[in-house]
């Protein structure tokens, strides 16, 4: 679908490159996730995808057209949620998404329909200045989605959201997932990478460091362990022991045997964990 | 469609954004300034030294305004014409019987007071009774008018120049600089929306306000004194112009407080010719190769017609070429400075 081959940008036009030599591929229907603390090149990455920057030097191809070649025709099938909402306030939430339906040359979503599925029916003819920051960010949300896109890229879609819209939101993008649709997703919360994406891939100084499954990084790069709360005769106490050492699977059959174990969790590495080990930097940060 | 729906969104924005308003008090006030606050006739206090025929000369001077010198002979009067670069002179003679004149300039005079000069002595001959009224006039240099200069009409005209140009020109830098600024022109871009479009659209939005305004402002003023066929293009083109330039000149800056420099520049810059209208004197040769210089002269040959339509002519094509070069130069850096 999405192919991406030693791709570099410079903003100086030099040798100080954003990203440099970052090479990965997206099938159809996958949420790809673009992980990386702010700085590390996953905003200038999704430009470049998104034709907001120049393509200098590299090869992007979708469905083995050259980016170069692709004109209207991208437009047309891409939708762009930006991580900061960009709205027009003094036009209602229907107005702006009606105003972009007309932008495109494709089958467009009911703008009211959108409005409701984000939870802004009942203001969608309130003025968007009007807006939380929080319902403003849905807006944009779903002026992504108003071509139905078949690529979609989501730059931090949950930022800043409480968590039941939080839900609601990524319940959307599965739904748009499970319909076909490709999705990058520019974040650095681990969290909704992990829950969303089928794979990610970390970026740092302009460079890819790892990409894989969320399971499978967490696999190669945790320790397994397990956190063990228990009582024995009336004192409490708490340990945490390794899956993989046989001494502490020796130790942990006999908490079991001979203590009353009042909570236990398994303590497989994080993404977050993960990133701190491969960069000795924080996601976050 | 596309554009029917920018063009659409553009006057909703300018509409909430009370530029519509703005235009409408701005074009009332014109109209109470020019009912109520200018004078009908302005004095160009220039001396005019008159000499010839002293019997035409006595009745001349008896008929005009007491800025009149009377001198011995033609050499006097062009002597004490050349100590003062703002008179002008006029020599009566008899030829045949009938009176004969002729109007003596310095041959540097901007066009309007050379008409001033003409419409005063005129006036003066016609106030002098039926047989100076019959004589025959004779132009060292100019052009007659056929009726009178009001100088309020002068000050509209400069106030319809504002309109279109000057405040197209400032309305074009706020709205590009709010899609800037509030992030849509970069949602747009990741749109099929051409630039051009997204530019154009706010272009006819301005010139619909524009043409609004001139018709508002000619309308409560002088409705039946101008030619609005050509004054709608004036207009058009002259909002074209100003809106063009200013999105050249936004397409290099990100927000307006940086941008304030250079397109108050170009603001004064276009509104120097101006100072020609109501100072003749003013008229340096980089003023007149400033595209308002002609707008402005036809302008004013929309309300005194004077069959010079090359004026007009080439104040809507001088505009209108300045416009569409802007319009693409601004097209072309604003796609590539979207994406660096």
């Amino acid at each position: 679908m999405i192919t991406v081959s030693q791709l570099y940008h410079s903003y100086t036009r030099d040798e100080r490159y954003s990203v440099r030599d970052v090479s990965f591929e997206i099938g159809r229907g996958e949420i790809f996730g673009f992980l990386g603390p702010s700085g590390a090149g996953k905003s200038t990455t999704q430009n470049i995808l998104t034709g907001l920057l120049v393509l200098q030097k590299g090869e992007v191809s979708i469905d083995g057209v050259p980016l170069r070649n692709m004109g209207s025709r991208l437009f047309n099938r891409m939708g762009v949620c930006f991580e900061r909402a960009n709205n027009y306030r003094k036009l209602t939430g229907y107005e702006n998404l009606r105003f972009f339906a007309q932008m495109y040359s494709v089958p467009t979503e009911d703008p009211m329909k959108l409005l409701d599925s984000v939870g802004l029916g009942e203001a969608a003819h309130r003025r968007a200045g009007q807006y939380s920051k929080g319902m403003f960010h849905r807006l944009n949300f779903a002026r992504s989605m108003i071509n139905r896109p078949d690529i979609w890229f989501l730059d931090e879609p949950t930022a800043g959201l409480d968590p039941a819209t939080a839900d609601r939101i990524k319940g959307i993008i599965r739904a748009r997932q499970q319909a076909g649709a490709t999705v990058f997703l520019t974040t650095h919360d681990m969290h909704i990478a992990d829950e969303l994406c089928d794979r990610v891939a970390f970026i740092d100084e302009g460079r890819l460091v790892a990409m894989d499954t969320p399971r499978a990084l967490k696999l190669r790069y945790g320790d397994r362990n397990v956190c063990v709360e228990y009582v024995r005769d009336g004192q409490p106490g708490r340990e945490t022991l390794s899956l993989s050492e046989d001494k502490d699977k020796v130790r942990l059959r006999e908490i079991l045997e001979t203590a009353t174990v009042e909570t236990m969790h398994s303590q497989e590495a994080t993404l977050d964990r993960i990133f701190i080990e491969l960069t000795g930097k924080e996601l976050g940060s | 469609m596309r554009l029917r729906g920018l063009f659409v969104k553009d006057v909703a924005l300018m509409w909430r954004n009370r530029l519509f308003a703005i235009e409408a008090l701005i074009a009332a006030l014109m109209v109470l300034v020019y009912h109520f606050a200018l004078p009908e006739t302005f004095d160009t206090a220039s001396t005019l030294y008159a000499t010839g025929d002293d019997a035409l000369v006595q009745a001349f001077a008896q008929a005009g305004s007491p800025g009149i010198v009377v001198t011995e002979t033609r050499e006097a009067l062009e002597e004490a014409m050349r100590g003062d670069p703002t008179s002008y002179g006029i020599v009566l003679t008899m030829q045949d019987g009938r009176p004969a004149v002729e109007l003596v300039f310095h041959g540097n005079e901007p066009e309007r007071i050379v008409e001033t000069a003409m419409l005063e002595v005129s006036a003066m001959l016609d106030g002098g009774g039926r047989e100076t009224a019959e004589a025959q006039i004779r132009y060292v240099y100019g052009h007659p008018l056929d009726h009178k200069l009001p100088f309020r009409v002068t000050v509209l005209v400069a106030l319809l120049l504002t309109e279109p140009v000057l405040l197209g020109f400032f309305f074009a830098a706020t709205m590009i600089f709010s899609e800037k600024e509030e992030g849509t022109a970069r949602a747009y871009s990741v749109t099929p929306g051409s630039i051009t479009a997204f530019l154009g659209s706010k272009i006819l939005a301005i010139m619909l306000l524009s043409v609004l305004s001139a018709v508002i402002m000619t309308g409560l003023t002088v409705p039946g004194s101008v030619h609005w066929g050509w004054l709608a293009a004036i207009v058009v083109t002259g909002s074209f112009m100003g809106s063009a330039l200013a999105m050249l000149l936004s397409a290099f800056f990100d927000r307006l407080s940086a941008a304030m420099m250079p397109l108050s520049v170009v603001l004064v810059l276009m509104t120097l010719p101006m100072a020609a209208l109501f100072a003749p004197s003013i008229s340096p040769i980089f003023m007149r190769l400033l595209p308002t210089w002609h707008q402005m002269f036809a302008l004013r040959e929309c309300f005194f017609p004077t069959g010079r339509t090359g004026v007009i002519g080439l104040g809507i094509l001088y505009p209108l070429a300045i416009g569409v070069a802007a319009y693409a130069a601004a097209s072309g850096i604003f796609v590539r400075r979207l994406k660096d």
